[in-house]
């Protein structure tokens, strides 16, 4: 209930400032919602309210230190995802308010599932009797609709290996700075380098750490640049199998923990089931579930990965 | 024609003589040399006669024909004349042109030259009007970068000269921090000093009134035992005899009362006097004392030496039935706690503890914060150390837990910022009193347990016995111990309660116990009846107001008896089984009143309507849509033309799964085309479009070429047949036509319900394709 508690929140400010999202966070004491969630992912070393940032982000239902405003957060308008080109169901992301949950939960046209999934707000499916109904009814009561949304997210982000969203950027050269340097062999992992070497790498993705500041750099021919950790990750890996694995019957596809997709890529597959991926404890991966092999096909080329 | 007659005939006249001579001198030759001799000489006379002949002939023929030779002289001298004339015609000709030529020559020379010199001129001009643009460019760069460089050096000066200021500030402030210091303790020491003098005073004054009192007595005493002698004597006369017993006792009521003063101890934070004022108990009071850095009498410190703070208990003040504490705005946080910094300028630090799943704690400092401090902060101690306070929202900065928590709890702490030279302190103490429900999760430090409030209280290992009988006079029967090796400080236990599931939760007492006077500590431990209306849960919008469908539990906090009963919006309210109040129409939407004997408070519901907006949250490169932007928003996907506004996004045409195999969108009138770009690096991608206008059909790209299985697709108003008014320019709609006669050429099928528009469309682009031809 608490995740659903700070959707309420968010959705009833519109928007505000980082410090006031941590000061809900702690009003609504998602810690515990968190440790239960499914996405534990191994033991995330980040604080409780980044974990909440990250759930929202992943799940599309609102946007931080995104657009116009730094340092801030705004709640996405409601919308209804459709899972596929012809799917007659879809997920309801972005704000949730009484005055809008209200009608679509008693219209006679539109049948909505709700289920409580530990570690992320309220999963709401709206399914009608076929696609253009669906679409045109949630419409009427006033949502955003977003066909084929998988697909269509994915068919936008540049593959990893665009530099040309990346920020050239310098690596820090001031001392105190704890480095790593991400290794592929023989499993993803962080050595830690020291600060001089990874400043004279010519490649290679780098992070350096001081106290509560991480940055993550990657060199590539001679030019550093800025990158977020997920690509940087998949932007150094060669193209190769085993990271990426689908199946078709059970429509799921995971990656090693470790190994996360970038936060678009990642909410493309979390809008094809609307819930957050499964952490499975054996095999240390994280699964997708209600993947189809189009939205698989277009993860692999956007990651530059084999499918296996 | 004669004269040539006449010449051929003269011609063939000597031919003929000649032809005859030749036969004669052979025939002649062949009789006789010398009569060839003769012969010769009679050819030679005949020759000669011949020859006169032929030159009388010829002359004759010359005379005859010297008019016709005079005519053909003249006629060639006139023809030579006029071939004369001709050529000297054509040389004038020829030289006149020339002439004429070598002027067109020489003006288009002149022409080409001044041309030439024109443009060089210009080409001139160009290159020095650039290079007087380089120059200038040039210096404009050099000026901006002399610019540049001195304002970075001002900034940097600046910048030093601010770092400069506020350090001496801060040693300015750090100087005069610890000066009053010294003064205020040379002041107390005074104040001490000149108590003591009072009170010596005020018992020497007390043991003079006293001596008077006596001697005033002993001489009543002696007049009254004389007139008792006196009477007694007339009592003996008349047989009566009485006692006095104050005679007796009062000099020992004195004595014990002396005998208490001088036992009773100076306890912490009280005055001497309020302590000559204690009643005779108050050696009770003495029981437990609050450890304190000594205050009395203390040595001047040295100025760089920072001194923990005093704590002071909650007053010993007395309860009255129905006296409510100012409402909170804060859903019951403790505002007290600000007021036992012992500066004016010094913020609190609290104390917060965090349980986690197994049952273990967490105790760390909490520091708050003021408007205007920095996000980050590193502040000192007083033993050199130094530690990093980050913000976590704007008014408190994040948990900090220091190695020696517990020696910290007891003795206090100060904490400086070198920089701003702000000020944090906790005051040391061996028992804190925290609670839940304030502006954290876990339990923060109050002021003192209240009614109906989750607490748990952090107590030093010395304290625990007397901790937990307090404990159990409030109610809080039921109790767990979390020791060192469940998480508590060393020399620390945290007392809290458990739920059914053993889960630990907060003690919650239930009755209030009388104070004790003189500021004792365990008065933290005694809550008062203080009756007080709280507001908790539901979805806060701020400023007592909250989301409509999920309004606060409102609850009444304090002793019972003192809560005869409570109104909301003048209707009597009911307890629920949550323990809130509840009333008819206490959560319908609008402004509502509380009330209780102890006060009232008000609580708003409101019922949000506002319309949503599309945003940019993320943006990507124009290439991918056909030239446009692509905007996301969560789940959203929306293109935009370029400068447009993000609203117009919503426009865009939203079927981009049609657009992979249809990228030709048309629209109603004709001329309306739109060619959506499709993503080549990436396959299976699908399109996105903004075309202007609304698209009514989406084809494949080169109908005519196609694969003959696509199809024409309807993706608009199926009732929107063609118009012809607005049309574009000739060659779009020569384009429309041309595609969906192509369409049609190639016989793609289009949808059984729209063949009957499809084919509106057909016979308008063949009327106009016709109409062109």
């Amino acid at each position: 209930m608490s995740f659903d508690r700070m959707l309420l929140w968010l959705s009833a400010k519109g928007q505000g400032s980082w410090p006031q999202f941590r000061s809900a966070v702690e009003t609504c004491s998602l810690e515990s919602d968190l440790e239960d969630g499914s996405a534990a992912d191994g033991g995330s070393d980040l604080p409780v309210y980044q974990e909440a940032r990250l759930t929202l982000q992943r799940l599309g239902h609102a946007e931080f230190h995104a657009g116009a405003v730094e340092n801030a957060w705004r709640i996405v308008p409601p919308t209804v995802a459709v899972h596929g080109p012809s799917s007659d169901a879809g997920v309801l992301c972005g704000a949730r308010l009484p005055v809008l949950l209200d009608p679509l939960i008693t219209d006679a046209r539109l049948t909505v599932v709700r289920t409580q999934i530990t570690g992320m707000p309220e999963r709401i499916v709206v399914r009608g009797t076929c696609h253009e109904q669906l679409i045109a009814r949630v419409l009427e009561l006033g949502f955003f609709v977003q066909r084929d949304a998988p697909v269509s997210l994915l068919s936008v982000l540049p593959t990893v290996r665009d530099h040309s969203r990346w920020d050239v950027s310098v690596m820090p050269e001031t001392p105190g700075w704890v480095v790593h340097r991400f290794a592929l062999r023989p499993e993803p992992h962080w050595v830690e380098v020291a600060q001089l070497d990874a400043l004279r790498a010519s490649s290679g993705l780098f992070r350096f750490v001081m106290k509560h500041q991480r940055f993550y750099y990657l060199q590539r021919r001679g030019q550093t640049f800025s990158v977020p950790v997920q690509e940087g990750k998949y932007g150094v890996m060669q193209r190769r199998r085993g990271t990426l694995k689908y199946d078709r019957a059970q429509k799921t596809l995971s990656v090693p923990a470790a190994m996360r997709p970038p936060l678009l890529v990642e909410r493309a597959l979390v809008l094809c089931s609307g819930a957050l991926p499964q952490f499975d404890t054996t095999t240390r991966r994280l699964k997708y579930l209600g993947v189809d092999d189009k939205v698989a096909l277009l993860v692999g080329q956007l990651l530059h990965q084999e499918i296996g | 024609m004669e004269t040539l007659l006449v010449i051929v005939g003269t011609g063939l006249a000597v031919a003929t003589t000649i032809v005859a001579a030749a036969v004669w001198v052979r025939r002649r030759g062949t009789e006789n040399h010398l009569s060839g001799e003769r012969e010769a000489q009679r050819q030679d006379e005949e020759l000669r006669g011949r020859d006169e002949a032929r030159i009388t002939a010829e002359r004759e023929v010359q005379r005859r024909s010297q008019p016709v030779r005079r005519r053909e002289e003249g006629d060639r001298a006139v023809a030579k004349r006029e071939e004369e004339e001709t050529r000297r015609r054509r040389v004038e000709e020829a030289a006149r042109a020339a002439a004429e030529h070598d002027t067109g020559l020489a003006r288009c020379r002149v022409e080409e030259e001044a041309r030439l010199v024109a443009e060089r001129e210009a080409r001139r001009q160009a290159e020095e009007g650039r290079q007087r643009e380089e120059a200038s460019r040039r210096l404009a760069e050099e000026e901006a970068r002399l610019v540049a460089e001195r304002e970075v050096k001002r900034q940097t000066e600046e910048a030093r000269r601010r770092e400069e200021a506020a350090r001496h500030r801060a040693e300015e402030q750090a100087r005069a921090a610890a000066e009053h210091e010294a003064e205020q303790a040379r002041l107390q020491a005074e104040q001490q000093h000149l108590a003591v003098e009072r009170e010596a005073q005020s018992r020497a004054e007390e043991t003079r009134l006293r001596e008077l009192e006596e001697k005033q007595y002993a001489t009543d005493e002696s007049v009254r035992i004389g007139t008792k002698r006196e009477a007694a004597c007339a009592a003996d006369e008349w047989g009566q005899q009485t006692e006095d017993p104050r005679v007796v006792t009062q000099p020992e009521a004195l004595r014990e009362a002396d005998d208490a003063r001088s036992r009773a101890q100076p306890t912490h934070g009280t005055s001497l006097s309020e302590l000559n004022e204690a009643p005779i108990t108050a050696d009770k009071a003495a029981v437990l004392e609050a450890p304190v850095a000594a205050v009395v009498a203390s040595p001047r410190k040295p100025a760089a030496q920072r001194r923990s703070p005093q704590y002071r208990p909650p007053s010993g003040a007395e309860p009255t039935p129905g006296s409510a504490r100012p409402t909170s705005v804060n859903n019951g946080a403790d505002v007290d706690a600000t007021r036992t910094a012992p500066t004016a300028r010094a913020i609190s630090i609290e104390v917060r503890v965090l349980f986690d799943r197994g049952g273990s704690c967490r105790v760390t400092l909490l520091p708050r914060r003021r408007d205007g401090l920095p996000d980050e902060c590193a502040v000192t101690r007083a033993n050199g150390s130094s530690l990093e306070l980050i913000a976590l929202e704007d008014e408190w900065y994040q948990d900090v837990a220091p190695v020696d928590l517990g020696i910290i709890l007891q003795t206090g702490i100060v904490w400086a910022d070198g920089q701003t030279g702000q000020q944090w302190s906790l005051a040391g103490r061996e028992i804190f009193v925290l609670a839940a429900g304030t502006t954290h999760r876990g339990f923060v430090s109050c002021s003192r347990l209240m009614l109906g409030r989750e607490h748990v209280v952090l107590c030093a290992t010395s304290t625990l016995a007397v901790t937990e009988e307090a404990l159990q006079t409030v109610g809080c029967a039921n109790r767990m111990i979390c020791r060192e090796e469940d998480g508590a400080p060393s020399g620390w236990v945290v007392i809290c309660d458990v739920d059914k599931f053993g889960r630990p939760r907060g003690l919650v007492p239930t009755c209030s116990v009388p104070q004790i006077e003189g500021g004792n500590i365990l008065n933290a431990l005694r809550p008062l009846p203080d009756v007080q209306i709280s507001l908790e849960g539901g979805v806060s919008l701020g400023h007592n107001s909250w989301l409509a469908g999920f309004p606060p539990l409102i609850r009444v906090l304090g002793e019972a008896q003192h809560v005869q009963r409570v109104l909301i919006d003048g209707q009597e309210a009911t307890i629920g089984d949550d323990g809130a109040f509840h009333a008819p129409g206490w959560d319908t939407p609008g402004t509502h009143q509380i009330w209780c004997p102890a006060g009232s408070r008000r609580y708003s519901l409101a019922r949000l309507q506002r319309s949503w907006n599309l945003w940019p949250a993320h943006r990507f490169a124009a290439t991918r849509a056909g030239g446009h932007g692509l905007v996301v928003c969560g789940p959203l996907i929306r293109s935009f033309a370029r400068d447009d506004a993000f609203e117009a996004a919503a426009t865009g045409f939203l079927r981009g799964d049609v657009l992979q195999n249809n990228p030709i969108l048309l629209g109603a009138v004709p001329g309306q085309v739109f060619t959506a770009s499709l993503r080549q690096d990436v396959r299976g991608a699908c399109g996105f479009a903004a075309p202007p206008f609304e698209p009514i059909w989406a084809l494949p790209l080169d109908p005519l070429r196609c694969d003959k299985g696509r199809r024409v697709l309807l993706v608009g108003d199926p009732n929107s047949g063609p118009r012809t008014g607005g049309q574009g320019s000739p060659s779009l709609v020569s384009q429309w036509c041309r595609l969906i006669l192509d369409a049609n050429r190639k016989r793609l099928l289009t949808d059984p319900e729209a063949r009957t528009l499809w084919a509106q469309y057909t016979r308008l682009a063949r009327n106009i394709w016709r109409g062109t031809r």
